[in-house]
This record gives C-alpha cells, structure tokens and sequence, in this order.
C-alpha cells in the first residue's frame, strides 16, 4: 500500500518553486542550446524551427513515456530527483556536443549543414536533455497526486512550470547572455537542479533514497566550483577549439542578437556573427567591397550624404570615402559586432570609423532609416543577403518606401544580391526577382547591374537607367578615385548589355511565382533557404522549392478532408476529440508565438533581444489562465468553457492579421505599439494555456498524454507553421490558416462532446 | 540568356551525341572510359557526371549542343595570364562534373540534375558564328567540367580552329590519357585547377584522387600546349607549407619552371559557409615558395590591386603587364620579351 507524505510536516520547499526551477532549467537550456546550434548552422534560421521542433517533440516523447512508466509509481520523488540530476549532468554535456557538431556530423571544419542533418542532429543532441525534461513534467504531476490524492495536479504543474519558464526567459535574455558564458550559465543551472533534487528527496520523508540522496548532495556542491573556476574556462575554451579546428578563436562571445567570432589567422582578423564571415581585414573582399560603393555612388553626379545600413565597415566605408563626401551615417545593430573591431582594429577599420566624416550609430539600420532626419544622395545597404528575417528587413517593399523618404532629389538607394554570369538557378532568379519586383513598385526606376554578384540600383530619377559606362568612368578619372578592382575596363564589362539580357532570360521564368517580398510576406527568405538547402540537403531544397504550392484553399481543402474523414471516424464522446483540439491548440499557440516574433521583428529588427520577453509574456498568459481555471476547481460545464475557447482562437487567429496591419500603419509611439505587442502575447498565451486543465478534466487520457498532445501540436506549429506556412504565405495567410485550423477543431469537438454530460465536468 | 534564349524542355528533347570512349559490357552494360572514375553504366543509368547516359547498351553524352551558360567574358578571369593578355573570349559551359568540391563556385551548374537546368540549343557550328560575331579571339570551355562533355568541347573546339579562333580549357585535369590526348589535338591552352597537394584532401573535399591530375598536367605539358596551373587555397584545407613547397617542386620537375602558378584567394563559397577568406600573407607565403622552388612565373589572385597579379620579368623583375582585375592595365611587352632586359617571357602572346 502507498504510503503518503505525512502532511503534519511542512515541506522544505514548496512544490510550486520545484516546478518554477524545472520550467527554468528547460528554458535555459534551450535557449542557450539554441544559440549555440545556430552558430553551427551558420546563422541559417530554419535552424531555430527544426531546433525548437526536435524539442518539443523529444519533450513530448518523455512526457508520454514517464507517464506510462511511472504513472504510478510509488516512489515518485526518487524518480524525479534521479531524472532532474541526469538533466543536470547531460545538459553541458549536449553543449560540448554541439560545440563539436561539425566533427560528428563528418563535417569539414567551416562546413555548413542542411535541414535534413540539422533535424537529425537536433533531434540526438537534444534527446539526452529534452527526454528528461519532458519526462520530470509527467513526474511532477504524479509526485503533486501523491502528496495530495484526489486532487488534479494539471493546472498547478503546467501554470508554476510555465511560470518558471517566463523567469527563466527573463533572466537569461537580460541577465546571464551578457554576463556569463554558455558554459557557465548550464553548470549554474545544472547546480540549481541538484540541489532540487536533494530538496525533493528531502521532501518525500516516505522515499528513503540515501545513495542518491548523497549523489545529489555531492554533485550540487561540486558544480558551482566548475562553474565558477578554471573547470569552467578550460570546458569553454575546449569545446570553441574544437568548434573552430585549427583557427585561432581570439574572440567568442554572445551578445543578445547572436554570437560574435574572432578568428586570427597570419595577421588577418574574420569576425563572423552566428558562424557567418561578416567582415574580413586588414584585406576585405575588395571586389565586392568596390562595386557596391562606386557603382551607385558613380551613378550620382555630385554624391555627399551617404547612409550606410549594415555591412560597411571592413571596406564598404574605405571605398565610400574616396568619393567627395561630406558626410556619411553608418548604423550597424550591434555593438558587440562594433566592440569586436575595434579591439583587433586594424590600420583599415580604424581608418574608416574613426574618419571625422564617418557617423557610427549603433542601431538597427531599418529604423535609423526611419527615424533619421537627414536626407541622403545615396543609402547603400551593407548587410548581407535577405536569407533571414532579420537581414530581409532591408530588402522589402515597405524599407524601399521608407529608403525612397530618405533619399534626395535625384538620390538613388543601393544594394546587392546573390547572382552568377555562368548561370542563375531558380531559387536565385526567384530571389531576385522578388527583391526586384519590391524596389521597382516603388522606385521611377530600378535597375541591375547582373554579375557574379548583383547590384541593384533604385531611384525616382529616370535617368539612372541609361547612365553609360564612359560617363561613370569619366567620374572615377575626375574623382581621382584609386581602386584595385572597378576600373573603366570593369564598368563597361559590368555593364554591357548581354548581362541584362542574361539575367531577364534566368527571371523571366520564375517572375510570376517569386511574389514580391514584404515585410509581412519575405519571400526573399524562403528563396534564400531553398538556395541554402539546394546545396545541402537537395530533397529538403526541393521541397522549399516546390512550398509555393500550398496555399490558403488548398489547405482549407486538406482541413476540410481531414475533420470529414475524423467525423467519419469518431465515436460517440470521442475521446480522441479534446487531444486533438488541444494539439491543434498547441500548433496554433507555437505559431502565434512565432507570428508575434516575426511581426516584431519586420517592425522593429531586434526580435532577438525581444523575443526572451515576448515568449516569457506569452508563456506568463498560458500559465495564469491554466492556474486561474485550475484553482476554479470543478468548472460547472467544462465542455462548454473548452468549445468557448476553442471559438475564441479562431476569432482570436482570424483577427490577428489585421491587428498586426494596423500597428504597422499605426502612428504612436513605439512604447505604445511595443506594449501592444506584450498585450498580445499575453492574450495569445492566456487563450492557449486556458485549455489545458479543461482537457485533463474533460479527457480520460490522462495529463501526461495531454501534455504530449499539446507539445505534438507545437512540434508541427514550429516546423510547419513557423518554416513553412509564414514565410511561404506571409502573415496574415498563415494566422488565416490557423483559424481554419481551430475551425475545423471547434466542429470536431462539437459534434464529438457530449456537452452537458461532459465526463469529468 | 544574354546571346540565345532559354529553353526549359526535358532532357530527352534531343537524342545527345554517343560518346566516343566508352567499352560495352554484358547485359546491356557500359563502361566510360573518358575519366579516371570508368563509371559502370546500367541501361538507362548516367555515370558519376550526370551527362553521360546508357541509352540501349550505347553511351551518350546528354548535353551535346545544349550549353547552360554562355557569354563573352576577359580571359584574365580564368585565369589565365599568358595566353594572350587582354582579349575577350567566348566562355561555353553545360550541366555536370565527376568531382564533389565543397567550395565549388559554380555548384548550381556543376552539381545540378540536367533536367533542372535550362540551356540553349546550340550545335558547334552556331556556337563559332556566335565566337565570330562578337569578335573574339578564343572559345573558353570552363565553369563547371568540360571533360563531361568532351564530345561537345571537341566539336566545337575542332571547328573553331578552323575558323582562326583559339581554344582553351578550364578543367580539373580528372580525365583518361587517351581522350586527353586526342582532345589536346584541338586545344591552345589548358588551365588545370590543382587543387590541392595531398591524396587526403581530394578524397574529403573533391571525392577525387590525385594521380590522375598530375598525369593530365604532365601529359599537357608534353603535348607543347600552353599550360597554366591554379591553385586555390583554402584556410585549413590546404595551405600546409610543407605541401605547397611539395606542389612547386613537382610542378618545377615535371612541367618546368616557366610554367604559371596562382594562388589564388578563397571566400566562403557554396558548402564551406564558414571558412574564413584565405589571409592575403597565406597567398605571399605561398608565392615566396613558389618561386624560393624556382619557378618563374607566380602569382596571387582574387586580391585585386595586388602587385603579384602582375607580370614581371623572371630577368630583371620590372613589371611588364599591369592588371586591375580582370582588365590588363598596360603591357609593356614586346612581342614576347622584355623591353628592358630582352628576355624573352614563355607563354602564347
């Protein structure tokens, strides 16, 4: 017979704050997992859907199988503290072990990755922390059912767990990222835990567990000695070595827009941001370095304001310099990137931000566009290509408009794209073509410049389109400009005409299919990551390729199949019909979570620093609404409050789009419009996380499989909604999508329920 | 496309060209002979290159006539310094490659499924009008392999010389003796892309082998065509001084000294996302080797601007031919020899 907590003793630590640390840990774990996985997919961004996708499915996976496990276990504290402890250890370990991901995905050092190696991976360096973590939330819960028979430990488990997560999110984002690194804060947490561990073993004075007991003691003492000694340094400083074989690593370190390294190899520094080479010196890519400066800046008459937007120091700012400026503004979003080259300054870098004509600004270059008072003869865009959607916001045909505000009479805008005399395959023509289609639907003209990389030249002055070779050439003789590469010979091998007749011929095909890229539809994005995938993983490239595919009827055809066929199916009071609703919950909650994201980073382009306070917020609505309907106790119809729900997401998601359209034409500030978005996170949050607890009441599955079901939905939400439905339907399609979803969800449960004999209600 | 227009039908739009090194096995079975790989062809089966196809027990090359990429480009961005400087070449590629470089720069045409790429129609005898209509002197076969369509290459190259153009090959050198020999009949000048100097470091990161490479080199040497070497150096791949001086030695003693040699620069290109950009000092070291080895004529490339992109005179060392990029500056050259020292430069001026 069981034997029970004796309730006469009060608790050591209070259940709640157990599960405050476990939502922590997993959040802290994850997040900086997260990063450093990125860094291995060299910044590529379908990285963070696959990363968070193996997630949640790996913490489904152990959710479902310690409920089957040890459901009913009698000594639940031990198995929890054992699983907790083993989290604890392996977590560094997973660390140290993405560190090393090149090297055990038989890469070569440098290599980039595809999505179908990036999931693999994903999924085996997450499974020995993701597994547990997913499985202690099916423990806590039988540990609360038996100090507390009888009562229903869902909403309390999911609500402190999610709280946990929030201050977890909190804290990393604004407090340890900066501080400590990736090492560091793991073993922190990993000390934390144990000494939970010890705390719950301590806790359930029934379990006599001495040997782990002291396993636990020993180890949560141990760990802050490797956290904060030379354990710690020697573990960080391994694992980049062998991360960055046979480069001198002179610089590693995490800001809150991402990973900033410093290679040094026979004088040369390479600062790469999220393992991308974002600037090289003393001796940069001249070639692509002086096309971009001179072709448009001698395509202007008498060029004296410049913008620069990303991009531009390491050569860009030298080769912009030799023209008769006067006065040229350089934003470049983080200052870690900015600290990073003037601590291995060299005569190059220096040169150029400390020239007196030089402004550097350290923000993020959309909105210095938009808020900047001045107007220029030119804004160069620095940044690489728009392969993420943070670097696409200077690609769209909203920047363009916002670019054309700040440009002179007769200024022209500047930026360059992938291309190739030798050939353009699809993904790069739709590529350009998208980006092409933005700047001339709104530029008098838009001209390429078609090479080996492609310059486009935009501006409301008609006459940029006939500028000739002989008259840039002339302006570089009269400017007495000095260049390695773009002499007279080169200006007219730029701009001979069979380029231009080339590069029509590789867009002509895909012109209809490309779209034009937005910011609530990147379409370069998804061109980009076909092209990324094209290299690496073919299948997966081509599976990109073809997503133009899907779109909204065909989905409401597959959705209308699928709840046919689901009807078709059913029993009486399915019981298959709250699970379901809540993984369709749990997908429509992952992709308003990364519809928000999304939206705040096409606005505002620091999503990064954001998204830990944005995904804390969302998480801080789940987890008051599921305590607030878990301590209502027995809500009289829980059947009706679930179908409620279920209509309210579909009204909630149908709405969204338009409320995203109007905070971006919305006038007030941004504090204003930045409230507005927590607001929505926290409503998105409260609406999803409310059905939890009414699904444990109203299923008979039981909360581990429920909790499974939700993360199930989440695992499609980030792999499906967040990869494929956003960027290939744009925003306001997908959270369309998403209402058919809850739709389709909502007729499901209707017909299934037996609402006012619901069976637990 | 910037001289013909596209077209986007299916492979079997054509029938191709039969190859002409290839031996028939049982059971309907082929086996190429055109490179070192002699792929074992089942009916309706392609080789490692993708282009070459057993069609009913015969092998055919798939892409005769159908080139991916054409255009008129400098012959400095070969590169090629010493096949005469400054004139505008007509560039001919098709779909396909028996090499797997990681750092391939034109992997979209090199590693790509013929089907998904679009190519122009083209027979030999278009391809010289099109030479002859835009005025320049040679037909550059280049991009991605043009050993796979050697049928093809050899068509037009032969018919070009007789049309008074030149001809030249950019390759990696990964072909039989044979073939090569016979191709060598109707080509000026061979750039040959040496990638590296270790066995290792063509099976990791060309999934070649190097033996082969340096016969082509020796037996294009042999042949008296014009022969030029390239050596692109990739941070951590291949830049062991130990190798490079091995590679200069080789190079001096089996091709000889007057034979040209570039280093040139990587940048992070196709799979290698995160390869630094090569160290300009890596490219001077290498260049102090190579001529430490006693080779003659050496150069830095991708470095635009930088003196060792220039010729000078092996004699006195006064700087003969200026570039910028791909544009020759000034040539000082006089006929073939030095207009301060008199010596004369080896190479087709």
């Amino acid at each position: 017979m069981a034997r029970r907590a004796d309730p006469g003793v009060p608790a050591l630590i209070p259940f709640a704050l157990i599960l405050l640390v476990l939502g922590l840990s997993g959040l802290a774990g994850q997040i900086v997992l997260l990063r450093e996985f990125l860094v291995v997919a060299s910044g590529n961004e379908l990285a963070i859907g696959l990363f968070l996708g193996a997630w949640l499915l790996l913490e489904s996976a152990g959710c479902l199988l310690a409920g089957r496990l040890w459901g009913r276990s009698q000594r639940p504290a031990a198995v929890f503290a054992a699983w907790q402890a083993a989290f604890a250890a392996l977590l560094p370990a997973a660390l140290y072990a993405t560190r090393c991901l090149r090297e055990l995905a038989g890469a070569a050092p440098g290599e980039g990755l595809g999505a179908a190696a990036l999931l693999f991976w994903a999924l085996a360096l997450l499974a020995p922390v993701g597994l547990p973590h997913g499985a202690l939330f099916a423990l806590a819960g039988r540990l609360r059912e038996r100090e507390r028979p009888g009562a229903s430990p869902a909403g309390l488990v999911y609500g402190w767990e999610t709280l946990g997560t929030l201050a977890g999110g909190l804290l990393l984002t604004f407090w340890l990222i900066p501080r400590w690194d990736s090492f560091r804060i793991v073993l922190a947490v990993g000390a934390l835990d144990l000494l939970f561990c010890v705390a719950v073993l301590l806790r359930a004075r029934d379990e006599r567990s001495p040997r782990l007991l002291v396993l636990c003691a020993l180890a949560a003492a141990t760990a802050p000695f490797i956290a904060f000694g030379p354990a710690d340094e020697s573990l960080h400083r391994g694992s980049v070595r062998r991360q960055w074989p046979g480069a001198e690593v002179a610089f590693y370190e995490n800001s809150v827009y991402g990973n900033i390294t410093v290679l040094r190899s026979e004088g040369q520094a390479t600062f790469l941001t999220d393992g991308k080479v974002a600037a090289v010196s003393p001796v940069p890519d001249i070639e692509a370095a002086e096309e971009l400066a001179h072709l448009p800046l001698l395509s202007h008459p008498r060029p004296e304001a410049v913008l620069v937007l990303g991009g531009g120091a390491a050569g860009l700012l030298r080769e912009v310099l030799k023209h008769p400026v006067r006065r040229v503004d350089y934003a470049e979003l983080d200052p870690l990137f900015l600290e990073a080259l003037a601590r291995f300054a060299a005569p190059l870098t220096a040169g150029e931000l400390q020239d007196p004509r030089v402004r550097v600004h350290r923000v993020d270059g959309r909105l210095f566009a938009r808020d900047a008072a001045g107007r220029y003869d030119a804004v160069i865009v620095g940044s690489g290509e728009p392969d993420s959607l943070q670097s696409n916001r200077l690609f769209t045909r909203e920047f363009f408009a916002l670019a054309r505000r700040r440009l002179k009479p007769g200024g022209l805008l500047a930026f360059s794209l992938p291309g190739s005399t030798a050939f353009l395959d699809r993904n790069r023509a739709s590529l350009n073509s998208c980006v092409l289609q933005a700047a001339a639907g709104v530029f008098a003209a838009a001209r390429p410049i078609p090479g080996d990389t492609n310059i486009f030249l935009a501006s409301d002055d008609p006459a940029l389109s006939g500028i000739a070779a002989g008259t840039l050439a002339r302006r570089l003789r009269q400017r007495r400009i000095r260049t390695g590469f773009v002499g007279p010979g080169q200006l007219s091998l730029r701009l001979e005409e069979q380029w231009t007749r080339q590069f029509q011929g590789f867009l002509a095909p895909v012109a209809g299919g490309a779209g034009v890229n937005r910011d609530f539809n990147p379409r370069a994005v998804i061109h980009a990551l076909a092209d990324w995938n094209a290299m690496f993983s073919p299948a997966a490239g081509r599976l990109l390729a073809s997503a133009e595919a899907v779109t909204l009827p065909r989905l409401a055809a597959v959705l209308a199949v699928a709840l046919l066929a689901a009807l078709a199916w059913r029993r009486r009071s399915s019981p298959a019909a709250a699970p379901a609703a809540l993984a369709a919950t749990g997908f429509v909650g992952m992709l308003y979570s990364m519809a928000l994201i999304f939206a705040f980073q096409a606005l505002y382009g620091y999503a990064y620093l954001w998204v830990g306070l944005l995904v804390s917020v969302f998480m801080a609505g789940a987890a008051a609404a599921s305590l607030a309907v878990g301590a209502v106790g027995a809500v009289r119809s829980a059947g009706r409050a679930f179908l409620f729900l279920e209509a309210a997401l579909a009204v909630f998601s149908a709405a969204l789009p338009v409320v995203f359209e109007m905070l971006a034409g919305s006038p007030v500030p941004d504090n204003v419009l930045q409230g507005a978005f927590l607001a929505l996170c926290l409503a998105s949050g409260a609406l999803t996380g409310a059905q939890f607890p009414l699904a444990c009441r109203l299923s008979r599955a039981g909360m581990a499989p429920l909790y499974a079901c939700d993360l199930a939905g989440g695992v499609l939400g980030a792999v499906f909604g967040g990869a494929l439905l956003l960027p290939v339907l744009g925003l306001a399609q997908a959270c369309l999508a998403a209402a058919l979803l809850k739709v389709a969800s909502l007729v499901f449960c209707l017909v299934s329920f037996k609402v006012e004999s619901s069976p637990k209600s | 496309m910037g001289l013909f227009s596209w077209n986007w039908s299916a492979a079997d739009s054509l029938p191709g060209k039969e190859c002409r090194f290839y031996k028939t096995l049982f059971d309907g079975q082929v086996q190429c002979r055109l490179c070192p790989r002699k792929c074992i062809v089942a009916e309706g089966k392609r080789g490692t290159c993708g282009i070459r196809e057993n069609r009913g027990g015969k092998l055919y090359l798939i892409t005769y006539g159908k080139p991916c990429s054409l255009g008129v480009e400098p012959i400095e961005k070969a590169p090629f310094f010493h096949f005469m400087p400054g004139h505008r070449r007509l560039v001919l590629a098709t779909v396909g490659c028996v090499l797997r470089c990681r750092f391939c720069q034109n992997w979209q045409i090199s590693q790509a499924e013929f089907e998904k790429v679009p190519y122009m129609e083209l027979s030999p005898e278009q391809i010289v009008a099109v030479a002859l209509k835009q005025k320049v002197q040679s037909i550059c076969f280049t991009f991605s392999e043009p050993v796979v369509f050697y049928e093809y290459m050899y068509d037009v190259a032969k018919l070009a010389h007789e049309h008074g153009l030149k001809t030249s090959m950019v390759s990696s050198g990964y072909i039989e003796r044979e073939p090569l020999l016979e191709l060598l009949k109707v080509l000026d000048a061979v750039k040959i892309d040496l990638k590296g100097f270790t066995e290792k470091f063509y099976e990791e990161m060309a999934a070649a082998d190097l033996p082969p490479i340096l016969d082509t080199i020796k037996t294009v040497k042999k042949s008296g065509k014009w022969l030029e070497i390239v050596n692109l150096v990739v941070p951590g791949h291949n830049d062991d001084p130990k190798d490079m001086e091995r590679m200069c030695r080789w190079i001096k003693e089996n091709v000889g000294a007057d034979t040209p040699v570039h280093f040139t620069r990587f940048f992070p290109e196709y799979k290698l996302k995160s390869v630094p950009p090569t160290p300009v000092a890596t490219l001077v070291r290498a260049y102090g080797i190579a001529r430490a080895a006693g080779l003659r004529y050496v150069y830095v490339g991708n470095v635009p601007g930088h003196p060792m992109e220039n010729t000078s005179c092996p004699r006195c060392g006064k700087t003969l031919i200026e570039r910028q990029g791909f544009q020759v500056r000034k040539n000082s050259l006089k006929k073939s020899g030095c207009p301060y020292c008199g010596e004369k430069l080896r190479g087709l001026w």
